[in-house]
């Protein structure tokens, strides 16, 4: 249940998404760097009725950039497609969906506890910091916890090692999905106007 | 002669040595046990020479949790540093300029690079140390390298402030979507990093010492300065 029946990974381009069609869940998904190329991090699974138009909004969502790949399974009927979307969500915990299902402040939270996490990887064995540590930060609220606890657990899952045997690059593209996470979530809910962000850059750079 | 009134324990017993620090105004402790046959060392993480860096310790070998040491000649003891040390990025700290009226909100470390041969005995784990920070983006930077890491890692952070101003009431909904906006039009260029150089004497009163459960290690010596005023660090950045 936890994977995809048509395991096989397409590109996420025009081309490619003007192929598909019919109604089913999707994931969207980064592929992995250099020896790893071939594998991939699921950072998001959802469902529609309309594959082709979904897949295309997220094509011209400028906060899903960093996408490179997706997976569909044809599934017509709707109750069906959220019972195998449930599935999917629960085995591969995308950090999409973890942090989308908060609010904008807990989800950065999380992301930015999960990101230290990661950063820190190599003193996470001792046992006040990283994934542990982050159980005991009283100051934080449970939910934003254990959606950051989730998220790490899914990328050591994902990954099939504990967070602080990654290496460098394995813990750089994870910190870039994550960033690239918390500026969806910033951009459906703040909305994200690439222009004036241009325009005031400019002004500090010239200030 | 004089009881030694400092108790060492565990390495990872850190609610203790938490606790002994702030009794004691401590700001660090050894951080690393070498064995010997029955003696056993505190390295104090210099790498310099060992002979005045350690401090022997006999422990019965009944013993586990709490150990009474010999003699704390050598024992790191300074109450407070006398500079603290961050790496930030060009980009946080125009941001904080702008719009944080100029206060801006720093991890630091009272040791610019922790493994020189040539530092205190601050323990500083290479992922919060400044020197490794600032070597990293610097690197990434010049590089052009669109997937780094560090980066990444300062727009989370960025980001979560941005978060948090808000509230707090500092920045407007507006002014957080004008952040957000800004981190989303960034190139990497705008990520160079700087050294902020602050006097401890002068933020003193600010510091708060990282609860062990945020450090990037039980023993390090991290503390955050959440409203650093501009007149209160030297900017430095090293090309």
């Amino acid at each position: 249940m936890g994977s995809f029946q048509k395991a096989d990974a397409q590109k996420f381009d025009p081309a490619t998404v003007s192929r598909v069609a019919g109604g089913g869940i999707y994931a969207l998904a980064v592929e992995k760097p250099s020896e790893d190329r071939g594998k991939y991090a699921i950072i998001y699974v959802g469902k529609t009725s309309d594959l082709k138009s979904r897949l295309q909004k997220h094509l011209n969502d400028p906060s899903f950039a960093g996408v490179t790949h997706f997976f569909t399974e044809s599934i017509g009927d709707e109750a069906a497609r959220a019972d195998r979307e449930k599935d999917l969500i629960r085995h591969f915990m995308p950090m999409g969906n973890t942090l989308a299902d908060l609010p904008r402040a807990n989800a950065t939270e999380a992301a930015y506890l999960a990101v230290r996490a990661l950063w820190h990887r190599r003193v996470l064995a001792t046992e006040e910091v990283g994934i542990l540590g982050i159980d005991k930060l009283g100051r934080v609220p449970e939910t934003v916890r254990l959606a950051a606890n989730n998220v790490l657990k899914a990328i050591a899952k994902a990954e099939g090692k504990p967070v602080e045997q990654f290496d460098p690059t394995t813990a750089g593209l994870y910190l870039n999905l994550l960033y690239a996470t918390i500026r969806n979530i910033s951009t459906a809910d703040l909305g994200y106007d690439p222009s004036e962000g241009q325009r005031l850059l400019s002004e500090l750079r010239r200030d | 002669m004089r009881k030694n009134p400092l108790r060492l324990y565990r390495r990872h017993d850190t609610e203790k040595i938490d606790r002994y620090r702030s009794r004691n105004g401590v700001s660090t402790l050894p951080n690393r046990l070498v064995r010997n046959g029955r003696n056993r060392y505190w390295d104090n993480g210099t790498g310099s020479d060992m002979r005045e860096s350690r401090q022997v310790v006999q422990w019965p070998a009944h013993c586990r949790t709490v150990r009474r040491i010999s003699s704390y000649t050598s024992l790191p003891s300074m109450s407070s540093p006398l500079i603290l040390y961050s790496a930030q990025t060009w980009l946080s700290y125009r941001i904080a300029e702008r719009y944080y009226n100029n206060e801006h909100y720093v991890w630091c470390t009272p040791a610019f690079d922790g493994s020189s041969p040539y530092a205190v005995t601050y323990h500083v784990p290479p992922t919060s140390s400044p020197y490794e920070i600032y070597k990293g983006l610097y690197e990434e930077v010049s590089r052009g390298d669109r997937h780094s890491a560090g980066v990444a890692r300062n727009k989370v952070g960025i980001l979560r402030g941005a978060s948090v101003k808000r509230g707090a009431g500092v920045i407007s909904d507006a002014q957080e979507k004008e952040i957000a906006s800004i981190i989303g039009s960034a190139e990497t260029r705008d990520f160079k990093p700087l050294i902020y150089v602050i006097p401890y004497h002068l933020v003193a009163a600010q510091v708060t010492d990282v609860p062990v459960s945020d450090r990037a290690h039980p023993l390090s010596a991290e503390y955050v300065v959440e409203s650093l005023q501009r007149g209160q660090f030297d900017v430095i950045e090293v090309r």
